[in-house]
């Protein structure tokens, strides 16, 4: 389903993807693991279009990525959660999900939304910013799938939040699966991405490292050790 | 003082708010969606101003000239964000800045061309024209009618931000434009709607202004520094904070004129530096979340 080959990207002059290779298949769950700074949220910032690889191929869908702009790669079928949430803060819960809603034949709709996470339709007039940060987390995990997605990119979901709430989470990202949508999670976190992806990639200062089940990654005590923050 | 002329100096004042509304809209919500400070937009109300003078010379019809000037001025702001601006948005911020400046000077050879070097003046419709007997004097209609404008502009463009769909996504792209982006709403697109509406705000009070002066090649600087001042004051981008700040202004000017018409000027920018020293952000602003 996505096919991220050799891909190699930069922030100005500083190289910092040095050719991250890795595949998914339709339906599964990996996850990318690494330190802060490792290069996880720009592998996932490559794929969406925002930071444009200067080499390497994207393909998703057999479909070239790296020549889309940012909505066009969202529409072919990839939602993204980011890395510190970025709810629009002038915006009520719903205005946050209908201004991107793409409506699709049975898929999401706002009603479902709020059937499948209760609490949002509580919140459902409050705007972005009076939020709590667990809101908001849910709201953006929930966010990306009013544009109907096939892949859904993670971006560190569990950081900065209450035990109780990385729970709530890993519910929310655990029922969000069970429909079918292929997911890629960028995690330090090994316990919560242990807990929902069954493969995973070991990222560090831009190259992969490691890869394998969860399970053989977690017996490694060197690996985690090395690469993980503990 | 009469409460006769107290009353005349308070609708002068309304009047006045529109002219530094209608420009200053366009401005802000230029500047809060793209991050564009535009400085040709002076010019722009110019050509709506000269545009209107050659509807009503051909058709003889001010009515038209609102219909058909603003929208002459969306096409040329979404030629100018689409084929201009688009190139600059990856490079140094100063390079957008020198090119609107640049358009400045095209587009007042251009008016030089067109129309020459004389003033031109415009006369509003009939119906638009005479006074209204107000405490046993007499008001002209036009000033009423202009302040209805801008606030009619004012509550369309409140309601297209907060209760239209594709007004709600201007807000979403202009608090996180990436990620609104990566969230599927087509960003470029927007962009070039956005700056095509400004533009033709812009369009707007060159039609509804052109009766009040000789329109001429300097009248652009004039009025997009007020504008400047009302965006200021109001918060960067904010639509609500331009529209408060140019009814304060406008009165500000009004009565400046009437208590000390030396320093009438003074009073809106010492205005704007009291404001910007007790809330840098402007009286709307918002920190960028």
């Amino acid at each position: 389903m996505l096919e991220v080959n050799d891909i190699h990207t930069y922030y100005g002059r500083s190289h910092i993807l040095q050719g991250i290779s890795l595949n998914l298949q339709k339906g599964e769950v990996i996850c990318v693991l690494g330190r802060n700074g490792a290069g996880k949220s720009t592998t996932l910032r490559s794929i969406m279009g925002f930071n444009v690889p200067r080499r390497g191929s994207i393909k998703f869908e057999g479909l070239e990525l790296t020549k889309k702009l940012p909505y066009e790669i969202c529409r072919l079928g990839i939602g993204y959660v980011p890395q510190d949430r970025r709810i629009f803060p002038t915006l009520s819960v719903q205005d946050n999900l209908e201004v991107i809603e793409r409506r699709v034949e049975g898929g999401w709709t706002v009603e479902k939304i709020f059937s499948t996470f209760p609490i949002l339709e509580n919140l459902k007039t409050r705007k972005g910013r009076h939020l709590s940060g667990g809101e908001q987390q849910i709201l953006a995990v929930a966010r990306p799938l009013m544009t109907n997605p096939k892949l859904l990119l993670l971006d560190e979901p569990s950081e900065g939040l209450a035990p109780l709430i990385v729970k709530a989470i890993e519910e929310l990202v655990r029922r969000i699966i069970t429909t079918g949508i292929s997911v890629i999670l960028a995690e330090q976190n090994m316990r919560f991405a242990m807990n929902i992806a069954p493969r995973g990639y070991i990222i560090d200062k831009g190259r992969i490292h490691h890869q394998g089940t969860m399970e053989d990654l977690k017996e490694d005590k060197e690996i985690i050790g090395k690469y993980l923050a503990v | 003082m009469e409460p006769r002329v107290f009353i005349y100096f308070f609708l002068n004042g309304l009047a006045n708010s529109t002219c530094f509304f209608l420009l200053a809209a366009g401005m802000s919500l230029i500047f809060g969606v793209l991050g564009i400070l535009n400085f040709a937009h002076g010019a722009f109300f110019m050509i709506g101003a000269y545009l209107s003078y050659q509807i009503i010379l051909w058709t003889d019809n001010f009515w038209l000239s609102i219909l058909i000037a603003p929208l002459i001025l969306a096409g040329i702001g979404m030629i100018t964000e689409r084929f201009l601006l688009r190139h600059t948005y990856r490079i140094n911020v100063n390079f957008q800045l020198l090119l609107t400046f640049g358009l400045i000077l095209v587009i007042e050879d251009l008016i030089r061309l067109i129309w020459g070097v004389h003033w031109v003046t415009v006369q509003e419709a009939e119906a638009l024209r005479g006074v209204l007997p107000i405490m046993g004097g007499a008001y002209p209609i036009y000033n009423l009618f202009y302040f209805g404008v801008g606030a009619a502009v004012f509550i369309s463009l409140w309601f297209f931000l907060n209760k239209t769909r594709y007004g709600k996504k201007v807000v979403a792209a202009s608090s996180d434009r990436e990620l609104a982006n990566g969230l599927g709403i087509n960003v470029p697109r927007l962009y070039t709607v956005v700056f095509g509406l400004g533009s033709a705000l812009a369009g707007l009070m060159g039609v509804f202004h052109g009766p009040l002066i000789n329109i001429n090649l300097d009248m652009g600087h004039h009025y997009i520094l007020n504008a400047f001042a009302v965006v200021v004051i109001g918060g960067l981008g904010n639509v609500k904070g331009a529209y408060i700040s140019a009814i304060i202004l406008g009165q500000l000017e009004a009565f400046g004129i009437l208590y000390v018409p030396f320093f009438e000027r003074i009073f809106m920018w010492g205005f704007m530096m009291i404001i910007l020293i007790w809330r840098p952000r402007g009286l709307f602003g918002e920190k960028k979340e």
